[in-house]
Parts: C-alpha cells; sequence; structure tokens
C-alpha cells in the first residue's frame, strides 16, 4: 500500500494507537539497525541478577539472624 | 540414625498433572506470639527466603520497624525487601529461625532458599517418585 493511501488511515487512528504505532516503528527500526535501546540494556542487567545470585541479600540475611541470636541469648 | 520426614510434592495445576508438581513443604511461621500455618516453596536455585508481604502483615510484623533492607534479584528487584527473622517449626523437629527477604510485593511467593532454610535443614530430591526427605541439619 501507498504511503499517500496509509497517512488518512493512520490519521483516523486514536491518541493511543498513534503511540503504539511510533513504539512499534521505533522497535522495527532498531532491530533492522541491530540496536538495543538504552532502557532496554538496563533490564538485562537487572533481569541477569536473580534471586539465585542475590549473595548481597543473603548477607544481609546473616546479619539479621545474627543479630536475632545476639538479642535472644545475649 | 537421622531423623527423617518424607513429603510429596503438590500438584500444581490438575490439567497438567505430575508435570505441573512442585515441591512445597508444611511449616509453622511464628514472630512473636503470632503463627501461621503455610507452605514454603523448597527452592534451590534461590539465595534467599523470600517472604510475600500479606503473610508478613498477618504474623503481626510492622514493616516500618524492619530496618535491614534486602537487595532482592530477578522480577523482586523491582520491589523493596527488608529481613524479619521468624521461627520456623517443621512437623516434630525442633524449631528453627528462618531469616526472610519480606517483600512488598504482594504476589510473590513463600520460598525456602539457600539463606537459611538449606543450612538449617538437609533434603533429597526424589522427583522421579515426587518425593523430597528432608531432615534438621546435624548438630
Amino acid at each position: 500500500m501507498p504511503l499517500t493511501e496509509l497517512v488518512p488511515l493512520l490519521k483516523e487512528l486514536s491518541y493511543a494507537d498513534k503511540l503504539l504505532l511510533l513504539h512499534f516503528l521505533i522497535t522495527e527500526l532498531l532491530k533492522e539497525s541491530g540496536l538495543t535501546p538504552l532502557g532496554v540494556q538496563d533490564q538485562n542487567k537487572v533481569a541477569s541478577q536473580g534471586l539465585y545470585d542475590s549473595f548481597e541479600a543473603a548477607s544481609v540475611l546473616a546479619k539479621a539472624l545474627a543479630e536475632e541470636k545476639v538479642a535472644t541469648h545475649g | 540414625m537421622v531423623d527423617k520426614i518424607r513429603f510429596t510434592f503438590t500438584e500444581v495445576d490438575p490439567n497438567l498433572g505430575a508435570l505441573s508438581t512442585l515441591p512445597y513443604l508444611p511449616l509453622i511461621l511464628t514472630y512473636q506470639n503470632q503463627s501461621l500455618s503455610v507452605s514454603g516453596l523448597l527452592d534451590t536455585g534461590s539465595s534467599v527466603n523470600v517472604l510475600p508481604y500479606e503473610l508478613g502483615l498477618r504474623l503481626g510484623a510492622v514493616w516500618e520497624r524492619q530496618r535491614l533492607s534486602v537487595p532482592l534479584g530477578g522480577n523482586l528487584a523491582r520491589f523493596e525487601a527488608r529481613a524479619l527473622v521468624l521461627t520456623a517449626t517443621v512437623e516434630r523437629f525442633s524449631p528453627v529461625d528462618l531469616a526472610f527477604a519480606w517483600t512488598e510485593d504482594r504476589n510473590a511467593p513463600l520460598i525456602l532458599g539457600h539463606m537459611n532454610f538449606f543450612l538449617a535443614f538437609d533434603v533429597c530430591f526424589y522427583r522421579s517418585e515426587l518425593a523430597f526427605e528432608i531432615s534438621p541439619k546435624a548438630v
């Protein structure tokens, strides 16, 4: 479909649909360029740290247990 | 002789049957004078125990009074978590202290992980038999 025919149809879209279309087009362009959006890079960084490697969290719990032991047994 | 108790896996989805079974352990959690009977998922892939928000409240714990912040990873990283030490009783075994990452996520499952459930109990999985055995850590 030529762009000239598409534009009138796009104008009829709701505000939300126009935003979604914009997002779709940006995603498609990034995909074609082989680029990863900055936000997704950050998400991937967080996602790679799961409960399986929450060692810092484990160390905080160890501290809480030690404090509880002192509070209970002196 | 080591005192062991055998449990069966729990079927989560009746439509999937044995494919959806998971090792849930029934236990009693106590905080001060308040106790609750619950089931915790034995998760050898988790570094820590995780307590969902509602359970902590039902046990009478006050969020604002817990001062140690616990940095969780994965799906729970979006939520704040604080350390909460509870007493856990499994069947006839002596009660033990378990430290939980008490998450603000209301949909989190109750997870029993390495710190410190698997330090307090030895667990042997027999997945092909849909069972697991648990014994307290040898003193």
